[in-house]
């Protein structure tokens, strides 16, 4: 079930008629939770949802006994990382393995087979198993680093780890913000509802509006149907994507923060306007928050950050990329992607050379063009792929413009976008600006105008990117 | 908010022309043919050039008493096992039971084989189905525009470039294209042939289909759907498919061939006949098949 379709609504709308009465009661709500997650994704697979159910089980009773049997609690913990780590390897990454092993043993002439050999079952990616994964993990994590209680009631824990308006795609939601907040049951006040409708509009006109109007452009584009092969036209493709992917998942996660707070609870913000960093350090403060912090929480700190000099701290800052590059996907493509970031991050690191144009909005391009060349590789097919449109942008082919009159309606939408962005950016930085947004009330006008688009400027509907991580 | 979203809405119905392409007619119209039910004295087969070139009530215009008819092609439709069958199998089993078929060129290249259209329409979940059957005449009203439609209402009062479709109830798409240009789909074609041969395999495979629908006592009217002279000489050029040999193989297993002269229709894209020539090709359908329930009788 997506969010921008007829069957979620229906579902959402008797959930929230329900919760008012399902919600208050402690045991009721969480099997409410519980239930009405399953049912949300049991709607694409039932089948998978008993990978959920093993993976929470693993991690709830893991996280019991590392409390009860302080002695045994290292054997507990690493049987929780075993059990998470092993699904997302048997689901995600199988054949990724076994084609690096392939490759590896064709370097010595030396042919195997294993792909063919991996059961069928395995090379279906269950939706967000990354991210329900992930989520579990940070459970087990905290309880055995005693930052956390472990919850005795299983509803309890399954109502934290399916909720279903993150189950899917996050935000990665952390145990020990969000279980206390599964005790109790508010009663939203109305600016607290506004503030979540506000949340579903904008969110859902990122996605339909924005995103799924850049899909066209994009996917002809890397699928190689325009027949347009110019350096502007690859640019502008790129600059589409850029766009398109932050569109369609800051829009997920903005829908997911604003289902979460009309029920009362609060998310923490997952996209904070990235494109508009002055650095790329700034960008992953910025850009899908909940997994940079998990990453830098969990890998990064664990493995001693930058308290361990200059060049320990520039490895683990490689290896933290490229962990997350592989969290992405079981691609080289998306270790690539991540290689860029990592070249780009150490360089930014040892030359500081952001911090000496820290006040020129000049740097705000720069750093988005980084990215942008960067996401090339997220997005391609393969690597041959990725190499050869590096290699449109940065060598000059020709400068028809025919590609703009065929595609209007994506560059429109891009159009759109950029300003929206600029706008962002104006009133963040001009307090006038700020004062003049606050006092004319201009929410509502724009959350009319969001709904308006979403009914009758909405692309075709896709699913969102980020489900296939 | 919810007052000024609602009279926003009100607006923009009221002040906006229907859109040029409608989606969730059009997901309807797919799915009502994919499940469509045996109950047709004649079904239409083929790829985009047959859903946009015949319709059926022009075939009845020429017949009477008039036939349960259906169009159900679909774009890049390739003729193998399961297509034909799918056709075969919305006749009715008490009706006249008349197969047309139109056999163009790309029916039998691999790419046509594949029938992605049928299977994404096949393959839809319930609710989908339910959605797309069900729901789509409310969920029209909400059906969007494009932004260059919006940019044509706004600057120039209506739409400088319209690829008109109207999806019709039989299963024919009436549809025009505004400006008009031959040479839309000669590159996209030239690119496809190229890719993508007429196999043999999937041409003697259909013969023989063919043979035994005519055997189990289904008529089939045959004909190449018309098209724009250049496109008729690029196929007959790169695609290796043969008008004269389907045309005589056909025929020794029993089915009609309509032979027509491609320079009396227009298309409005090079590959797609203009609606005007789609009722005048499905009149010249609507003919024979007469000619064929007379001699029967």
């Amino acid at each position: 079930m997506i969010f921008n379709s007829i069957e979620f609504l229906l579902f959402a709308i008797s959930f929230f008629l329900l919760w008012p009465f399902l919600g208050k009661r402690q045991l009721t709500r969480w099997a409410f939770i519980t239930g009405a997650s399953f049912f949300f994704y049991g709607w694409w697979d039932w089948r998978f949802l008993f990978l959920i159910l093993a993976s929470g089980l693993i991690d709830y009773f893991c996280a019991l006994a590392i409390e009860n049997r302080p002695k045994k609690r290292k054997l507990f913990f690493v049987l929780s990382l075993v059990g998470n780590l092993g699904a997302l390897s048997v689901f995600k990454y199988s054949k990724f393995f076994a084609t690096v092993l392939e490759d590896g043993f064709a370097q010595f002439n030396y042919q195997i087979d294993l792909v063919e050999k991996i059961p069928e079952f395995a090379l279906i990616l269950p939706v967000g198993i990354s991210f329900y994964t992930f989520q579990s993990l940070s459970y087990t994590i905290d309880v055995y680093r005693g930052r956390l209680k472990a919850t005795r009631n299983i509803l309890h824990f399954f109502s934290y780890l399916s909720m279903f308006p993150q189950l899917v795609a996050g935000p990665i939601i952390r145990a020990k913000d969000f279980l206390a907040q599964l005790n109790r049951y508010r009663i939203t006040n109305a600016i607290e509802k506004w503030n979540a409708i506000k949340m579903i509009a904008f969110g859902l006109f990122q996605k339909m509006v924005i995103a799924d109007n850049l899909s066209l452009f994009i996917d002809s584009a890397f699928e190689g149907k325009s027949g347009f092969d110019g350096t502007g036209y690859w640019w502008l493709v790129m600059v589409a994507f850029s766009f398109q992917i932050y569109a369609d998942f800051s829009g997920y996660s903005l829908i997911a923060r604003g289902l979460s707070k009309y029920m009362g609870y609060h998310f923490r913000m997952n996209f904070n306007h990235p494109y508009l960093s002055k650095s790329l350090r700034e960008f992953w403060t910025r850009w899908h928050i909940s997994l940079s912090t998990w990453f830098r929480d969990y890998v990064y700190i664990a493995l001693g950050g930058s308290q361990r000099g200059v060049v320990m701290g520039l490895i683990v800052l490689a290896i933290t990329m490229m962990l997350s590059g592989l969290w992405h996907g079981a691609k080289y493509t998306f270790l690539m992607w991540a290689a860029i970031h990592v070249v780009l991050l150490i360089f930014e690191r040892l030359t500081k050379w952001t911090r000496l144009f820290r006040k020129s909005p000049l740097l705000i391009p720069i750093i988005f063009i980084q990215a942008t060349v960067a996401w090339v590789y997220f997005r391609a097919e393969n690597m041959d792929q990725g190499h050869g449109i590096v290699k449109k942008l940065f060598t000059y082919n020709g400068s028809e413009l025919e590609f703009s009159r065929v595609y209007f309606d994506s560059i429109f939408f891009l159009g759109l976008a950029i300003l929206i962005e600029v706008m962002v950016y104006f009133r963040k930085n001009y307090t006038q600006i700020k004062i003049w947004y606050w006092r004319s009330n201009l929410d509502i006008v724009l959350v009319s105008l969001a709904i308006i688009s979403i009914l009758f400027l909405r692309g075709e509907g896709k699913q969102f990117i980020y489900f296939q991580f | 908010m919810s007052c000024l979203t609602t009279v926003l809405v009100v607006v923009v119905k009221l002040s906006l022309p229907a859109p040029i392409k409608n989606t969730e007619l059009r997901n309807e119209f797919w799915l009502r043919k994919t499940y469509a039910q045996p109950i047709y004295d004649l079904v239409v087969g083929g790829d985009s050039r047959i859903y946009r070139g015949v319709s059926t009530y022009a075939i009845n215009e020429e017949l009477s008493p008039q036939l349960e008819a259906i169009n159900l092609g679909y774009s890049s439709a390739g003729y193998n096992q399961e297509y034909l069958d799918f056709l075969v199998g919305r006749l009715s089993p008490t009706g006249n039971k008349i197969l047309v078929l139109g056999v163009s060129p790309h029916s039998f290249t691999l790419e046509g084989a594949k029938n992605e259209l049928y299977h994404k329409h096949l393959d839809k979940g319930s609710f989908d189905l339910f959605k797309g059957l069900y729901l789509s005449k409310y969920l029209k009203h909400f059906a969007p525009y494009k932004a260059s439609e919006l940019k044509d209402y706004l600057f120039n009062g209506s739409a400088q470039e319209v690829y008109f479709e109207d999806f019709q109830d039989d299963g024919w798409v009436h549809s025009y294209r505004l400006p008009e240009d031959s040479l839309t789909a000669i590159d996209i074609y030239r690119k496809l042939f190229t890719d993508y041969q007429v196999s043999d395999t999937l041409i003697s495979n259909f013969l023989v289909q063919v043979a035994e629908i005519e055997a189990s006592g289904i008529e089939i009217v045959a004909f190449r759907p018309p098209t724009f002279d250049m496109m008729t000489d690029l196929e007959n050029s790169l695609s290796g498919y043969s008008e004269s040999y389907m045309w005589k193989e056909m025929e020794l297993r029993g089915c009609t061939w309509i032979d027509l002269d491609p320079s009396e229709f227009h298309t409005y894209d090079g590959s797609h006949l203009h609606f005007e020539s789609a009722q005048k090709l499905s009149r010249i359908i609507g003919r024979q098949v007469k000619f064929l329930l007379d001699s029967k009788q």
